[in-house]
């Protein structure tokens, strides 16, 4: 067995090698195209990463792209309509909303959903941050849509990039709106609204008409979520929390060690039951018991590959899952130290 | 139309990745296009890059440490291969360039060699994981992979260098 330490200096030494091949990099001059200073200019300034990115990079961890921010205020820029606190201003293709007022709380236990979608979409990431929610909505064929929402106050800014666009007033129910309608065929539309009520900044971006954009923005309604998570008080030693995810109605954490291994832990009270991939050729699946629910437990029969329990709990009406390097006892151990822990 | 989000914060960060482009911009489209030998091609995989060390600016100290230095290394050359083996569905391996490493008989320098032969999605996958002391959420942020796919690259790539160091006698 190598140790951690021969590793490091070894990996170091190749990398000292492999660093001494190249020269310094104050002596490298490269010309630039025009069109990359561009580009890089925008990434510079806004360093965002728009929804689009996320369809053809196929990110597999799906997160709020929060990054930097704040160069935009430095750009010559407009105000051009000002309505509940949020500004919208326009910086040549790039129309900015930014929130300038007393901020307000990200309702508690309650998230705003679309309660239509159009026909052939379904939810493809989702992610919810304190005072941003954003849903990404795919169809078979490969078009994106994404529905998004700000409360006021929270830091953070939205933008809408067209190189050629329309802008029409609009009003979704009560509330006024700015409806986009892009120029460039099989671009998408938007529509962006404030809801005074409920304190938040509304941004639709879809392949859909104006009456389609329209319906699916009066459709948002409050989606009222447990106020408990349902988490292991139990993992092997050596474990630490690497990453935690809680959108409503479930969690996803997941836990390392300082060999590699980890421990994926998940739930969900989606009423879609769960997905579970396991990538072994031999994998052997017993029933066992979870206190008083029954179980699947994968085993892998490759001593290194992990192992996983799945099973449903009725009481807490939700599908839970483990994914760790762990014997089957060890997985039902974690499974049976769940504890109900208020959020 | 595309929609962006954007958190606003922490100024010293985006002063953090100008001073990035401004140090590395020539170095990372050199690395870059000495592995695709297409200007254009090469600045796509700079921008690629960059996206990444955006995302994980906060990762990263000194822009000019040498450790900083060989993380941008792995990035772009990751970047460049990504976008290598799209267009031409060719083994990676065939355009990287092979490290120059003088090797004695001494212990470490038979574990740095195997190091070099491994697969250069294994050895990113092994500098990441030592050399830089990332952990497996980080590397995954970093390549642009899941957590589970980084955990078994480093898982797969440790076999294998076990596997090198074996027929080498190390072990």
């Amino acid at each position: 067995m190598i140790s951690d330490d021969d590793l490091r200096r070894a990996s170091q030494k190749w990398e000292e090698a492999r660093l001494g091949q190249f020269p310094e990099p104050e002596a490298c001059g490269f010309e630039t195209t025009p069109k990359f200073e561009r580009k890089m200019k925008k990434l510079i300034e806004r360093t965002d990463h728009p929804t689009k990115y996320w369809l053809k990079k196929g990110l597999a961890c799906f997160m709020l792209f929060f990054l930097l921010g704040g160069g935009l205020l430095s750009l010559n820029s407009e105000a051009r309509a000002a309505f509940f606190g949020w500004t919208r201003k326009i910086l040549g293709t790039v129309f900015e909303y930014r929130y300038t007022g007393e901020d307000a709380s990200a309702p508690k236990n309650i998230v705003y959903l679309p309660s239509w979608i159009p026909d052939g979409f379904e939810i493809y990431r989702e992610s919810y941050h304190e005072g941003a929610v954003m849903i990404a909505y795919l169809t078979k064929d490969g078009h994106l849509a994404s529905f998004i929402y700000n409360v006021n106050g929270t830091g953070t800014v939205v933008q809408l990039v067209s190189e050629s666009c329309e802008v029409h007033q609009v009003f979704v129910g009560e509330y006024p709106a700015d409806l986009y309608l892009d120029n460039v065929e099989g671009e998408n539309n938007a529509l962006v609204w404030t809801d005074e009520e409920r304190n938040v900044l509304f941004t639709i971006n879809a392949p859909l008409s104006e009456k389609e954009l329209i319906k699916m923005g009066e459709s948002v309604m409050d989606v009222a979520y447990s106020t408990v998570h349902y988490l292991p008080s139990w993992i092997p030693d050596g474990f630490e929390t690497v990453d935690e995810f809680y959108p409503p109605n479930g969690a996803k954490i997941y836990y390392e060690n300082d060999a590699g291994q980890f421990i994926a832990f998940s739930y969900s009270m989606n009423n879609k039951g769960t997905n579970i991939q396991l990538t072994g050729d031999n994998v052997e699946i017993q029933r066992v018991q979870v206190g008083e629910y029954p179980a699947d437990l994968y085993l892998d029969q490759d001593e290194d590959e992990n192992n996983a329990l799945v099973w449903e709990d009725e009481n807490r009406k939700a599908f839970f899952q483990i994914l760790g390097p762990g014997s089957g006892d060890e997985l039902i151990k974690i499974a049976e130290s769940i504890v109900d822990v208020a959020s | 139309m595309l929609v962006y989000l954007q958190r606003m914060d922490d100024p010293q960060d985006k002063a953090k990745l100008e001073q990035f482009y401004q140090l590395y911009r020539g170095y990372m489209l050199q690395i870059a296009n000495s592995i695709l030998h297409n200007k254009q091609d090469a600045e796509d995989a700079v921008h690629e890059a960059f996206l990444s060390i955006a995302k994980n600016i906060k990762k990263f100290s000194d822009p000019s440490c040498p450790k900083t230095r060989s993380c941008i290394v792995i990035i772009v050359e990751r970047k460049a291969l990504d976008i290598y083996r799209k267009r031409k569905k060719y083994a990676e391996e065939a355009w990287t360039e092979a490290t120059v490493f003088n090797r004695s008989e001494s212990r470490e320098d038979i574990l740095t060699d195997c190091i070099n032969r491994l697969p250069d999605r294994d050895r990113e996958a092994i500098l990441l994981r030592y050399s830089h002391g990332y952990r497996i959420n980080e590397i995954a942020k970093i390549l642009g992979i899941s957590y589970a796919a980084a955990a078994k690259l480093v898982e797969r790539a440790k076999e294998k260098l076990d596997q090198l160091c074996r027929e080498e006698g190390l072990l």
